[in-house]
């Protein structure tokens, strides 16, 4: 919809000097991770060859690794806590990427899906765990990178990165972290907010209604593999908030249809949740793609967080850093590395004020044995805080990465 | 859009169902014969979805908004907000899968009283999938057992094959509306939680 000035080049002419950009960048070394999440952000990476050339770039899994197969074939045999969720999922998914397809090659590709996602998922110890819509995003992922074992790296890559939020046990984080949503949406149509805020409808007091754009990436709710992968192109180069602000541009580029449900709550709600995307008349996924990525530059999450006064607990995305070009989340959220802190601070004071009382108490009777008992337990709490200072020290950096802001 | 504009006289009452149940055992699918008469086969739900019909049952006219859950384990936290103020429940199970019909007992019952903020609130079990007769696990007996021991209406339907779905939404219905305390719990005020009375102002149209 919006259009900067300046008359635009044709499509053609614009795809292949993307291409050559892409192209170049490619073979150059080192590589400019940055440069190339910039070009697949703002410009698209104009074909699926391309992308399944990119894409792992992206994440830095564009290497195969030693063995890869044999692990790949464990995972995927190995079954998990929602084995059962991911087959009963599988089994109902692809309707839209194989339109015309025989039952065979439907079922051959969704055997293919379902070992990627085992694969992603399972024979870990990391705490990532599969989601009602993760199978969506493994969908492109398989689709576009043409090959299993590629999708399944990228996808074990994003789990444990921008889907951070979404693979914990439970849905806290991402909770959280949709609860952005509306800040962000205040700064892209401030009349909307204040529309949907007053409504005062209790089924919009967290944006449920976009739970599945932010989880899915839209893939959930786009039929178009052409349309979705340009998104993807966006989300895998940006910050893992990206998709809400894809979400806060498409609901204002919607605007007419929830103001005119006037005072029904319900309504505005129903009618955000079946929101369509990407119909002719409507923005490109290009537009939206560009429009989304101007509203990150102008506020981003981060910002937002501060200026809002908003405390994230569980959410871990909220933090994500650059880091040699690319995109990192940190393993915990906030409030588990404030724990981690808390404990090593705890036990810094303990050291330097000797052992509780207790010990002092036995003191009359302690021998030798005791003593270097003592020592023991000392020289253990001083590694235990080195280690633990480290840890900090390599957190502080961490946030100060996070300084940098994409997708530039 | 949540009702049908201008065809329907205004409700007697809004009544929340709530669909529940283990993934894949076809909520979505009873929905949506329910609410358009269509099947058709669907992708799991992510969050919560909802659908509104206005009925005529018992000489009233009667709105329902239903709301149709994700099955899955980690959706429960979100989930487990939509059981207040719900007049009726509806749990499902799929009769081809004896697991889905031990989780009854096992989560969603358990849920529903944890959750659950309307007393005498109506709860029905719904055994889906009657269509794959061959494959069934689950007997009419076993299920009709488990509903009495439960204090729930029982209904086998088939959203596939179009058996009984209208029956069961209207049984339900009608049950709720032999129940005095729950048309007292009838209202606007049928979302998450009481709603502020304040009317809400709708200037910038």
């Amino acid at each position: 919809m919006v259009r900067k000035g300046g008359p635009r080049r044709p499509r053609g002419s614009r795809d292949e000097e993307t291409v050559r950009a892409v192209n170049r960048l490619l073979v150059e070394r080192p590589l400019d991770i940055t440069q190339l999440r910039k070009v697949a952000a703002i410009r698209g990476l104009v074909s699926d060859s391309l992308r399944a050339r990119v894409w792992p770039v992206l994440l830095g899994v564009e290497a195969p690794l030693a063995g890869e197969g044999t692990t790949f074939a464990a995972r995927a045999a190995a079954g998990h806590k929602d084995s059962n969720v991911v087959a009963c999922d599988v089994e109902r998914s692809l309707w839209s990427f194989t339109e015309g397809w025989s039952e065979e090659e439907r079922a051959a590709k969704r055997a293919a899906l379902r070992r990627v996602l085992d694969a992603a998922v399972g024979g870990n110890a990391s705490g990532v765990f599969y989601y009602q819509g993760l199978h969506d995003i493994a969908a492109v992922l398989l689709f576009v990178l043409g090959s299993e074992l590629a999708a399944y790296r990228t996808l074990r890559a994003l789990a444990s990165t921008h889907l951070r939020d979404c693979t914990r046990p439970d849905l806290g984080a991402a909770t959280e972290t949709l609860s952005l949503l509306y800040p962000i949406l205040e700064q892209c149509d401030p009349e909307l907010y204040g529309y949907l805020q007053g409504l005062q409808e209790p089924a919009l007091e967290v944006p449920y209604f976009a739970l599945s754009w932010y989880m899915t990436w839209f893939a959930h709710d786009v039929p178009s593999l052409g349309q979705i992968a340009r998104l993807f192109d966006l989300f895998l180069s940006s910050h893992p908030l990206m998709p809400l602000y894809v979400a806060a541009v498409a609901i204002k580029g919607n605007r007419q249809q929830v103001l005119a449900c006037g005072a029904d709550g319900l309504a505005a709600y129903d009618t955000l949740k079946r929101m369509r995307f990407l119909q002719p008349g409507q923005p490109t996924a290009d537009e939206l793609a560009q429009q989304a990525a101007a509203l990150y530059q102008a506020v981003p999450p981060a910002q937002l967080a501060r200026q809002r006064g908003i405390q994230l607990e569980h959410s871990a995305a909220i933090d994500a850093y650059l880091s040699c070009g690319r995109w990192h989340v940190p393993a915990e959220p906030r409030a588990a590395r404030r724990r981690f802190a808390q404990q090593t601070v705890l036990q810094l004071q303990a050291l330097l004020r000797g052992q509780p009382s207790k010990a002092a108490s036995k003191a009359v009777g302690v021998g030798t044995a005791a003593g270097s008992q003592r020592r023991a337990a000392v020289a253990a709490a001083v590694l235990t805080s080195v280690t633990g200072l480290a840890a900090m020290g390599a957190l502080l950096l961490a946030q100060l990465q996070a300084g940098n802001w994409g997708p530039r | 859009m949540a009702a049908q504009p201008g065809l329907q006289p205004e409700p007697d009452y809004t009544f929340k169902i709530l669909l529940v149940g283990d993934s894949g055992v076809g909520k979505s699918s009873l929905l949506l014969r329910f609410a358009t008469g269509g099947f058709e086969e669907l992708v799991p739900t992510i969050g919560v979805d909802f659908k509104a019909k206005v009925v005529q049952l018992g000489g009233k006219t009667v709105k329902l908004t239903i709301w149709d859950t994700a099955g899955q384990e980690r959706f429960r936290t979100l989930t487990s907000s939509y059981y207040r103020g719900a007049q009726g429940i509806i749990l499902v199970y799929d009769v081809t899968r004896a697991e889905t019909f031990d989780s009854l007992a096992d989560i969603w019952l358990r849920e529903v009283d944890m959750y659950n903020t309307v007393d005498e609130c109506i709860k029905m079990v719904v055994a889906n999938k009657t269509d794959l007769a061959e494959q069934r696990e689950v007997s009419t007996d076993v299920g009709v057992q488990f509903a009495r021991a439960h204090g729930c209406l029982f209904v086998e339907t088939s959203a596939k094959g179009n058996v009984a779905v209208e029956q069961a939404f209207e049984e339900l219905v009608l049950k709720i509306l032999e129940t005095p305390s729950l048309l007292a719990s009838s209202s606007s005020t049928f979302g998450l939680k009481a709603k502020q009375p304040e009317a809400a102002s709708s200037c910038c149209g």
